[in-house]
């Protein structure tokens, strides 16, 4: 919990210090004659969030965008840094279109996260004092973006992203497993290059993705099947039952973290730690956490990672096999988004059709078999461009480029969402677009931002199959002298 | 020239009214579905260097092409039957995947009924596999899943039972514990679910019930007009506008389906609304089914598709072949 504060805090001052650099550099004049470009992507391709926050919490609502900034004119384009922003004074902005403050306020789940996000993340106001919706690491739902040196990149770390019913039919593509309306899974945040006066000097937009799990669709059946109402209420008792069978003993519906007197609401990783949440231990309980009256077991932590306790009960479960899916090792979808969206809809599907999710990661017993979920989110266990992950055998043949990965041993993910290219310039994802949504991907917004760049060249021509929706490959987008042909460009 | 035309009016009208009754009788609509897409989608798994891939991917293959009308290559068929016989474990068990080593009920079923969609002799020690499965039987008539999980349940006993009947083995069965077993999962609606007195029985479990006790020989009548009574009362029987739960309605549609037609009513389905249903699940990118509108299909889920297609007679249930050759 300390270490999550701890990064919490840091990005808040970060951010904080990116604000005052903003505000110092207001009212200097633009660089006479910049031309800026910027691409922008979202780090995962998909966040996962919960309908609901009463129970348990799986994942928060957490999204991130992160942004490139090309100052171009001579033949190689400058890749911006925090520095020569200041020094040129622009500032990098996102703002999230479908989501706004008083929407996502108004919506009964996302109300649900306000309600609880303090009891699950101590210290940790979802709404600040100005009524602003927050994320977890300090960004709202528009705002500057801070620079993050390892990428080379703007970034917008956290953003609070929930699906919501928009009304809009081609766009509220997910259902709802609890019943309610359909939700917009695929949100939008522009991303704006701003000069000292407010001008928009370059702009771009990228999907941010968030969708529900498919963990609903067969808790509520068991928890019916349990004798237990099916709602979430009714899953999280029955769930709490479940895992009091298993080793630990601890039945987490008789958790009472906050002490009202009502189970939950409790957050997986305070026993089984997650990097995904920043952790590399578990952090252990809220201090005053009660027991309902009844229990019989006591608190304590477990060494194995959310990841790991989660996918191998799954996979090793007789019910699950028996009852609700014997392929449950292949079908990712059962509990990844899901829900009426695809997670995995980019070039890897569009162009093999029988490239499935196991290629690359494996499917969950060879997962659970060569222990990747001891050290989950890891660069180790991860797959790359390269290769599947350690241990996998792909029935596919990888890429053999060659591409600069920075830092060597990144904290959180794989090599393609840490790695840099091209000279070590430009991020994989500026060119290449999300994990799992690379371009070009089968939902068009994920193209958008690529075939505007892509098009935004004079006379720009494209080889047979190829169009604007590639990753980024017309060179004059970067460099003045250089084609107008679409090809690969330089990888190391 | 108008006489011309009127000579073949009544052939005309006689072709319509024939398309129009083979339309109400499948419920299809033509160019709901591309089935020779759906071919394709089901046959793109032929080009991975891990052909067949698992247990459950091969009888995906076999069960969908076979009802597609689809032709499938002797090779392939020897692949998969010599990858089934690399799965059976020495206790007689098969597992979905070679890396796996514990076998269990559920794929040793999956095994022997995938063995039966292929024209070769078994690939499997047919005498062993039944030992394996008699192992896992219990005192109280039921089945357990594997050598760990020995309790007895409603889908293990299903997949236990469905085994030996491939097998042309009931007869080991205690067909009066067994069926009092089953019955006692019968709920006070008609219906059958995998808990013992639960309020939500399922199309699926009551499936598995109905084949159980039929396969045994123990179906009465009052069980047999209980679990119709169950399954008319559902969104899936025809006349009936409940609504079906979008989560479930791809698995419950496809055991509807089949167990109308296992209690001898096969007319009482709404086949309109499995091709409604089906509507929703299609994935034209594909020709394949997701598992709720707006997914993207995978083998299984297209699999499922297809067997209510198959049920309900848009498309023919694949042949089988006896596992015990003379």
């Amino acid at each position: 919990m300390k270490k999550i504060m701890k990064k919490v805090l840091l990005t808040v001052a970060a951010t904080l210090v990116s604000g005052a650099m903003s505000l110092a550099i207001a009212g200097s004049k633009p660089a006479p004659g910049a031309t800026y470009k910027v691409l922008a992507w979202n780090d995962l391709g998909m966040h996962c969030a919960c309908p609901t926050f009463e129970g348990f919490l799986l994942l928060p609502p957490f999204n991130t965008v992160r942004a490139q900034v090309l100052k171009y004119g001579g033949n190689d384009p400058v890749v911006m840094s925090a520095t020569s922003a200041a020094t040129d004074k622009i500032t990098i902005n996102y703002a999230m279109v479908e989501n706004t403050d008083a929407n996502l306020k108004a919506d009964t789940y996302f109300a649900s996260w306000i309600a609880n996000a303090p009891k699950l993340f101590p210290g940790f106001a979802p709404v600040d004092g100005t009524g602003k919706v927050m994320g977890l690491a300090g960004y709202g739902l528009y705002g500057t973006m801070g620079y993050n040196s390892n990428l080379l990149a703007f970034e917008a770390v956290g953003i609070p992203a929930y699906p919501l019913h928009t009304g809009n039919t081609a766009k509220d593509v997910m259902t709802d497993p609890l019943g309610g309306p359909t939700r917009d899974p695929y949100l939008t945040a522009n991303v704006t290059v701003k000069d000292s006066t407010g001008a928009t000097v370059a702009s771009t937009s990228t999907v941010v993705p968030v969708a529900f799990g498919g963990c609903c669709s067969c808790h509520l059946q068991l928890a019916s099947a349990m004798g237990y109402p099916a709602t979430p209420a009714g899953s999280f008792a029955a769930l709490g039952v479940m895992h009091g069978k298993n080793s630990s003993g601890i039945n987490i519906a008789m958790i009472d973290p906050d002490g009202d007197g009502v189970g939950g609401p409790v957050r997986c990783s305070w026993c089984h730690w997650d990097p995904a949440m920043g952790e590399a231990a578990a952090p252990g309980w809220p201090a005053g956490t009660k027991l309902l009256a009844g229990a019989t077991f006591t608190l304590k932590k477990s060494t194995m990672s959310f990841s790991d306790v989660l996918h191998r009960f799954h996979n090793q479960s007789a019910l699950v096999k028996s009852t609700y899916d014997p392929n449950i090792a292949t079908n990712c979808y059962k509990c990844h988004p899901g829900n009426g969206i695809q997670c995995y809809r980019g070039v890897h599907v569009t162009k093999a059709s029988t490239m499935f999710c196991m290629d690359c990661h494996g499917n969950l017993t060879q997962r659970t078999s060569t222990n990747q979920l001891a050290q989950p989110w890891k660069m180790s266990t991860l797959p790359s461009c390269l290769g599947p992950s350690a241990g996998i055998t792909s029935a596919f043949a990888c890429h053999s480029n060659k591409i600069t990965v920075y830092p060597a041993s990144p904290a959180f993910a794989g090599a393609f969402i840490n790695g840099r290219g091209h000279k070590g310039s430009i991020d994989c994802q500026a060119c290449h677009g999300s994990p799992h949504a690379e371009r070009p991907s089968s939902l068009a917004a994920d193209n958008v931002g690529v075939a505007a760049a892509n098009s935004s060249v004079a006379g720009a021509t494209y080889p047979a199959g190829v169009n604007s929706s590639y990753p980024l490959g017309v060179c004059k987008f970067c460099h003045p002298n250089k084609s107008t042909v679409w090809q690969k460009p330089y990888h190391l | 020239m108008l006489k011309n035309r009127t000579r073949y009016l009544p052939t005309i009208m006689l072709l319509t009214l024939v398309f129009l009754w083979t339309a109400g009788v499948t419920g299809a609509v033509a160019g709901d579905f591309d089935f020779p897409k759906t071919q394709k989608f089901t046959r793109s798994i032929e080009g991975r260097p891990d052909f067949p891939v698992s247990l459950v991917f091969s009888r995906d293959y076999l069960y969908s092409l076979g009802a597609l009308g689809a032709k499938i290559d002797g090779k392939k068929q020897k692949d998969i039957a010599s990858f089934i016989g690399r799965l059976q474990r020495l206790d007689g068990g098969f597992t979905n995947e070679k890396i796996e080593k514990e076998s269990s009920i559920i794929f040793t079923e999956m095994a022997l009924d995938t063995l039966s969609l292929i024209n070769l002799p078994p690939a499997a020690d047919l005498k062993q596999a039944k030992a394996y499965v008699m192992s896992l039987r219990n005192a109280d008539g039921g089945f357990g899943f594997d050598a760990k999980n020995k309790q007895s349940t409603l889908v293990n006993t299903y997949y236990a039972i469905h085994s030996l009947s491939l097998m042309k083995e009931l007869k080991a069965v205690d067909a009066v514990k067994t069926a009092a077993f089953i019955k006692s999962f019968e709920n006070k609606s008609g219906g059958f679910d995998y808990v013992k007195g639960t309020a939500v029985p399922k199309a699926k479990f009551t499936y598995m019930a109905v084949y159980i006790l039929k396969a045994l020989g123990k179906l009465d009548e009052k069980t047999r007009q209980d679990a119709l009574k169950f399954l008319s009362g559902t969104g899936y029987a025809a006349g009936n506008k409940e609504q079906v739960d979008v989560l479930q309605m791809l698995e419950e549609m496809g055991y509807a389906v089949d167990t109308f037609k296992l209690l001898g009513e096969p007319k009482k389905v709404d086949k309109k609304k499995g091709i409604g249903i089906l509507k929703q699940l299609y994935f034209a990118e594909t020709g394949g089914f997701g598992s709720i509108p707006g997914d993207a299909s995978t083998p299984d889920s297209t699999t499922a598709g297809i067997r209510i297609l198959a049920g309900i007679g848009t498309l023919k249930e694949p042949k089988t072949y006896p596992l015990v050759r003379k």
